[in-house]
């Protein structure tokens, strides 16, 4: 029997500008997601989806289209095609769909512009460690190969910003408009010698949940049921909750016994990462705990950061950011005022290399390394132990002005 | 622009709270700029159901601040949370 293909969730982040939406059609459609025979040959090939796109939005059929599936040799494929607003950003973070993998898309013609830049970063923040580099639009750069590795080299640089490794990534020049080197190669880049789209997507790792790591549930809600007692709710990130385990909430630094679990109304034994669950813990009481509190092994408890060092980009700001700001940290379902420390280091955002220490302030577009006091316990962990629970928005006045994880802490006790 | 369609998902205050009755205010409760697509129940655990919201909002400046402010002060919601959010094609 063929074994079951394994599923990715791939996002496709980059430039508004810099055609990820018509990337995703002609993915669809050279994959069979569209049917192929519904076309006719020739020039207007892709006008034709993009119209049959339209055609189905007006019957409601695209919303399925949002959730798009399309299949490799070895993996199942759902794109999401990330938003380029700024505001979603803190959807983007806090939220529960994590994808898997990305697509990052730059335009020949227009290179590296801020929001390629902030989606490198964001990615990155996201947890997002395989990645491909879709140089687009080749076709108006007459297919030219000095003018790839140009776009190639920049990218590079500023990948290598938020620690990924260009050596281990995909460069595809590829054109999303004529369909070169998206499933096969194209005549149009001789000197192109590497895989297609479709075949670097197939060149991806399988994603593993990470249930080897703590186990970390940020509650959600505390309810208080009637017959079964206090039952917090929320998403396990990573790690195992066993029925009978010991689990700890902090900053409350309440324990109990997880008596019983359910998730879609089931009762099960285990609950693994991913799962939306409410377990009945004894021994806490309803006002005990409280969302944004982290439920952990009591031999295992989650991590009270006194104060942490985080690298941040600034996505949007009126003013400047100085020492004393103390704007709120949404990080995992808390939401927490945080005061900046220090401003350590700033990077220039081309290179990854410092370009100030100690810098006065921090503006839009800004990448630098801050030290942040939390002003009231927070739980946050080091992304390098465990990634799900150390990133974060940053909210003030209403909008999203700035996305991070944290590096370094000092635990509160 | 675009549109993006978003996931909210809605934790009633109780598993005694009259899910109909939210529908209802959900409903009226969508601002002008955005679209409601539909409401779905999903069984929790122990009794509780939440509310899955999906609607379509601007690629635009505001994201979801709007409909989430509102979805926030309905009285039988305990809480809620953007579970997913996407561009439509």
């Amino acid at each position: 029997m063929a074994k079951q293909k394994e599923h990715m969730n791939l996002a496709f982040i980059g430039h508004v500008d810099h055609g990820k939406s018509t990337l995703v059609g002609h993915l669809l459609l050279q994959s069979g997601a569209i049917a192929e025979q519904q076309l006719s040959e020739g020039e207007d090939k892709f006008r034709f989806v993009m119209d049959k796109l339209t055609e189905e939005r007006e019957r409601g059929v695209t919303i399925d289209l949002a959730h798009a599936r399309f299949d490799t040799p070895k993996y199942e494929f759902t794109i999401v095609d990330c938003p380029g607003h700024r505001d979603f950003v803190k959807n983007m973070i806090t939220g529960a769909s994590q994808a898997d993998a990305a697509v990052l898309v730059v335009a020949i013609d227009d290179g590296v512009m801020p929001q390629t830049k902030e989606h490198a970063f964001l990615a990155r923040t996201l947890g997002i460690n395989q990645l491909i580099v879709a140089i687009n639009k080749m076709d108006l750069a007459k297919y030219d190969e000095e003018k790839f590795n140009q776009l190639k080299d920049e990218v590079s640089e500023l990948i290598k910003t938020v620690a990924y490794k260009p050596s281990e990534i995909e460069f595809i020049p590829l054109s999303a408009f004529e369909g070169d080197n998206i499933t096969k190669p194209s005549e149009n880049t001789p000197w192109y010698k590497g895989p297609s789209l479709v075949e670097a997507l197939d060149q991806f790792a399988a994603p593993e949940k990470p249930t080897s790591l703590p186990l970390r549930v940020p509650i959600q809600d505390v309810y208080s049921i009637t017959g079964v007692g206090t039952v917090p709710v929320g998403r396990v990130e990573t790690g195992v909750m066993n029925k009978g385990d010991n689990v700890i909430f902090e900053p409350a630094g309440k324990a109990g016994e997880v008596k019983s679990i359910e998730m879609h109304h089931e009762m099960l034994d285990k609950a693994e990462p991913g799962d939306n669950v409410g377990f009945n813990v004894r021994g806490v009481g309803k006002n005990d705990i409280r969302r944004g509190d982290v439920a952990g092994h009591t031999d295992n408890a989650p991590t009270v950061a006194k104060e942490f060092t985080a690298q941040i980009v600034v996505l949007q700001h009126p003013g400047v950011i100085t020492v004393g700001y103390t704007p709120v940290f949404h990080c995992h379902t808390a939401q927490v005022a945080c005061t900046f420390l220090e401003l350590q280091k700033k990077l220039d955002p081309a290179t990854g290399q410092v370009k100030e220490e100690n810098p006065d302030f921090l503006k839009t577009g800004d990448a630098a390394f801050v030290k942040v006091k939390p002003t009231k316990p927070m739980v946050i962990e080091n992304v390098k132990e465990i990634p799900h629970m150390g990133r974060f928005a940053i909210r003030d006045m209403g909008q999203t002005v700035a996305a991070g994880m944290c590096i370094d802490l000092v635990p509160a006790k | 622009m675009g549109e993006v369609l978003a996931t909210i998902k809605l934790m009633p205050e109780s598993p005694d709270v009259d899910l109909n009755k939210v529908k209802a205010e959900i409903e009226n409760s969508i601002p002008e700029s955005t679209e409601l697509h539909k409401i779905e129940e999903e069984p929790v655990a122990f009794g509780l159901v939440a509310l899955i919201v999906t609607v379509i909002v601007g690629d635009a400046e505001g994201g979801t601040e709007e409909v989430e402010a509102n979805l926030a002060k309905l009285e039988d919601i305990g809480n809620i949370e953007v579970t997913d959010i996407r561009r439509l094609m």
